[in-house]
């Protein structure tokens, strides 16, 4: 399951990133990295990005990259 | 001796606020990410053998952004003594990530802990003695906003620096290790050995930026693949995972929540950011910063200043039976006249100077509301807001949401604007931004708009906004239109946003902002402008009647070198509505700074005293558009014109800087932005005359073939598939 399949409300783990390049160094360099906990906040008025919180802060993200986000249910 | 100190942080972590108290500087303070673009120096206050370098907000040290490539050639190639690395307390495990890397430079690390007022209201602790245990560095509790903590922070700092004691870098796994010492064996055996470890680590991570600053190519392919399959991830995904390990093994300790649930700021941010309230929240809250800084509150004040001020004078008290204030012109008037001044002199003074820049001071009170509510959108974090609600939109334009973070700023001034487009990734996506932030009107077309909301359409309410939402429009419709050609094609820009906790700004803050740059306009107007008024009131004054040089004066500017110059090309406008060489004439002095428009039409439509000059301009547009009822349609064409063409000189030169130099982009986003301007001007109109007037002439079939033609670009398909995003490699920093 990746992130984009997700309810907001939810909390999930990260197992992987798939896809390489800058979008993904930057989305790891802001905290999304193989064990981290993120909760899935809103979405967008306009249906995207989405904001998450990670490591205590919020992040948003457009549902593109969040479908390169391997998630586990926590 | 003289210590140099780097201030290093995330964005938004609050460096610019500690680098001004400081410094005592007032550097530019905002609420969302990237406010700082290059790096600044200052001395400390009170002592000129401490200089602190303000590097611009970054996340990480990695190449992909112009922010850390300035940021890191700093540390590796300019020796600072010691780094303070200003860290979020309220954000402490992702601004700990930057403290992994700073650590690993062989340059002594200071960690300033940031923002522990606002820790400590939301019911955190964070043990800042077990943290400096923890990175064996030391740590500092600050506040930069209230100037808290910043002797202790700035004598920690000197006696580090003289101290000079290295950081020790992070631990990572053995297995990791290994890899690392085995490249580091590999690096040249000149290389000083606090360098070692971080080239190593970027060489492990592909960092082809380093390896370039390395010169001899060095092979470690055979080690990272293996580390790589031994770990199933990726070299730089397997370091990034290590620091966070780290900081994650150690966070808990450190750092305690005591209070559950829904932060202030999340609470304000499920209305500002809700699905349902967030757009028209958004277009409230813009439609009212225009509506009061141009429409209403500006009015009163820049009518006051006007009529007053720059005007007859005012009544102090009651009308009538109050105090008779004269205004600055009488005032000079009349002092003129009492030292007997030369006829000429008193009228260069007059009606030049004192006409001219009288004009464009009189929009300061304006100016200073605007730039004052635009201080206070930016310091809240709204802004980052906006670009949350927006991206969908933009996106759909190839731009992100960041594209409007530029725009914002343009309205203010065009130049920090243009250099605000450097936090966008792609490439071609911060060119487009490049081109079209101008057409965002920026404080200096405040007065057009100002003059034609007023004088034509008497003062209602909607035009001011228009002319944002019509800028907002251009750079979309543009953004559209140029993505479908091929020089523009490129993927989707990328979009990850920090979104700031919302912070209540300082008065004093919005009040210096607002002053900085509103003194910044004012000193415009008592030089650059000054000087224009001053050649375009000889310009308009003398020419050549009846073969003769000859002082032509207002009976017959129409002979004036300023007439036959803007004559030459007047015609050019002539399917605008506005073809007379008066307004042709402010095209051009414009183009040295846009408050030159309304400072050169007070001048030339000025000669008469018992007409206003904007009746005489109104007048005029009514003979070049060729009738009275003409006049909105032609004065609405003029604004548009003049709003959307290429922007002043020096915001042709922050493009000329963003471009690399007068090179095809420059030429590209000046040509679009005249073209652009001109096509859409004729079209306003040619199809406003044709509604008003009834007639269909010439003029329509052209307006309809060139609405026909801007539709069909506008929606064409793309023809070539998108060819795959060059990722912007290096930049070269002004600084």
């Amino acid at each position: 399951m990746t992130l984009s399949d997700v309810k907001p409300g939810k909390s999930y783990t990260v197992l992987k990133l798939r896809d390489s390049g800058a979008t993904r160094r930057r989305i790891m360099d802001m905290g999304i990295t193989k064990g981290a906990r993120i909760t899935v906040d809103k979405v967008a008025p306009l249906g995207d990005p989405v904001d998450l919180t990670v490591r205590g802060y919020h992040l948003s993200l457009r549902k593109e990259d969040l479908g390169k986000i391997e998630v586990a249910a926590v | 001796m003289e210590t140099t100190i780097a201030l290093v942080g995330n964005p938004n972590s609050g460096k610019t606020t500690l680098f001004n108290q400081l410094t005592g500087n007032h550097q530019y303070v905002g609420n969302w990410p990237g406010v700082t673009v290059e790096r600044k120096t200052g001395h400390l206050k009170g002592d000129k053998n401490i200089r602190f370098v303000d590097l611009p907000g970054i996340y990480s040290l990695s190449p992909y952004s112009s922010e850390e490539v300035i940021s890191r050639n700093y540390l590796t190639d300019g020796h600072p003594d010691v780094i303070i690395n200003i860290v979020d307390a309220s954000n402490l495990e992702r601004n700990l990530y930057l403290t992994t890397q700073l650590m690993e430079f062989g340059i002594p690390v200071v960690v300033a802990l940031n923002l522990m007022d606002i820790v400590k209201k939301r019911g955190y602790t964070i043990k800042s003695k077990e943290l400096s245990e923890q990175l064996q560095v030391p740590v500092v509790e600050i506040s930069a906003l209230r100037g808290d903590g910043l002797e202790d922070l700035v004598a920690t700092t000197v006696k580090a620096a003289r101290d000079g004691i290295m950081p020790q870098p992070v631990q990572f796994t053995s297995e990791l290790e290994s890899a690392l010492a085995k490249i580091e064996d590999k690096l040249p055996s000149v290389m000083p050995g606090e360098m070692r470890r971080y080239y190593a680590i970027k060489l492990f991570e592909r960092d082809e930026e380093a390896a370039e600053e390395l010169g001899a190519r060095i092979n470690c392919d055979d080690i990272i693949l293996e580390t790589e399959s031994l770990f199933d991830d990726s070299s730089d995904a397997i370091i990034t995972n290590e620091r966070y390990r780290y900081i994650e093994s150690f966070i808990k300790r450190v750092h305690k929540r005591t209070i559950t649930g829904a932060t202030a700021s999340e609470k304000v941010d499920s209305v500002l950011t809700n699905r349902i309230l967030a757009l028209p929240i958004f277009v409230v809250v813009i439609t009212l910063i225009y509506y009061i800084s141009i429409s209403t509150v500006g009015t009163y004040a820049t009518d006051w200043a006007n009529d007053g001020v720059f005007g007859d004078g005012w009544w102090l008290g009651a009308e009538e039976s109050g105090l008779w204030i004269p205004g600055i012109p009488a005032i000079i008037g009349t002092a003129l006249e009492a030292v007997g001044c030369v006829g000429w002199l008193y009228d260069l003074i007059m009606d030049g100077i004192v006409a001219g820049v009288g004009a464009v001071l009189g929009f300061v009170p304006q100016i200073m509301i605007l730039f004052f509510l635009l201080a206070l959108l930016e310091a809240c974090g709204y802004m980052a807001r906006v670009t949350f609600i927006l991206d969908r939109l933009f996106r759909r334009f190839g731009l992100s949401g960041k594209t409007f973070v530029p725009m914002i700023v343009g309205t203010g001034c065009g130049v920090p604007g243009i250099m605000a487009s450097r936090t966008i990734e792609s490439e071609s996506a911060r060119r487009l931004t490049v081109m079209t932030t101008t057409f965002m009107p920026c404080s200096a077309k405040l007065p057009i708009i100002a003059l034609i909301a007023t004088a034509v359409f008497g003062g209602v309410w909607w035009v001011a906004p228009l002319a944002y939402f019509m800028g907002i429009a251009a750079i979309i419709v543009s953004g559209i239109i140029l993505r479908k050609t091929k020089p523009f094609m490129g993927k989707v820009t990328p979009y990850v946003m920090e979104l700031p906790e919302y912070r209540l700004p300082r008065l004093v803050d919005l009040l210096r902002s607002m002053w900085s740059r509103a003194w910044a306009f004012i000193k415009k107007a008592g030089t650059i402008i000054l000087l224009a008024t001053i050649v375009v009131w000889f310009l308009s004054g003398y020419g050549i009647y009846e073969g003769q040089f000859m002082w032509v004066g207002e009976e017959l500017m129409d002979h004036s070198f300023l007439a036959y110059f803007g004559n030459a090309f007047a015609w050019v406008f002539a399917p605008l509505g506005f073809g007379n060489w008066e307004c042709a004439s402010t095209v051009v002095t414009g183009l040295i700074a846009k408050e030159n428009v309304i400072s050169t039409l007070a001048i030339v439509y000025g000669g008469n005293p018992d007409v206003a000059w904007e009746s005489a301009y109104l007048a005029s547009l009514a003979a070049s558009a060729g009738s009275v009822a003409l006049i909105p349609v032609a004065a609405f064409a003029f604004m548009t014109f003049q709003l959307l063409c290429a922007p002043c000189f020096a915001a042709m030169g922050a493009i000329k800087g963003e471009m690399g130099g007068f090179n095809k982009w420059f030429w590209a986003a000046i040509g679009w932005e005249c073209g652009f301007a001109y096509v859409v001007s004729l079209i306003i109109f040619q199809m406003g005359a044709w509604v008003v007037t009834g007639a269909f002439t010439l003029g329509t079939i052209v307006a309809l073939a060139f609405l026909a033609a801007l539709l069909w670009m506008l929606f064409r398909p793309a023809s070539t598939p998108a060819a795959p995003e060059q990722v912007r490699k290096t930049v070269k920093a002004t600084a």
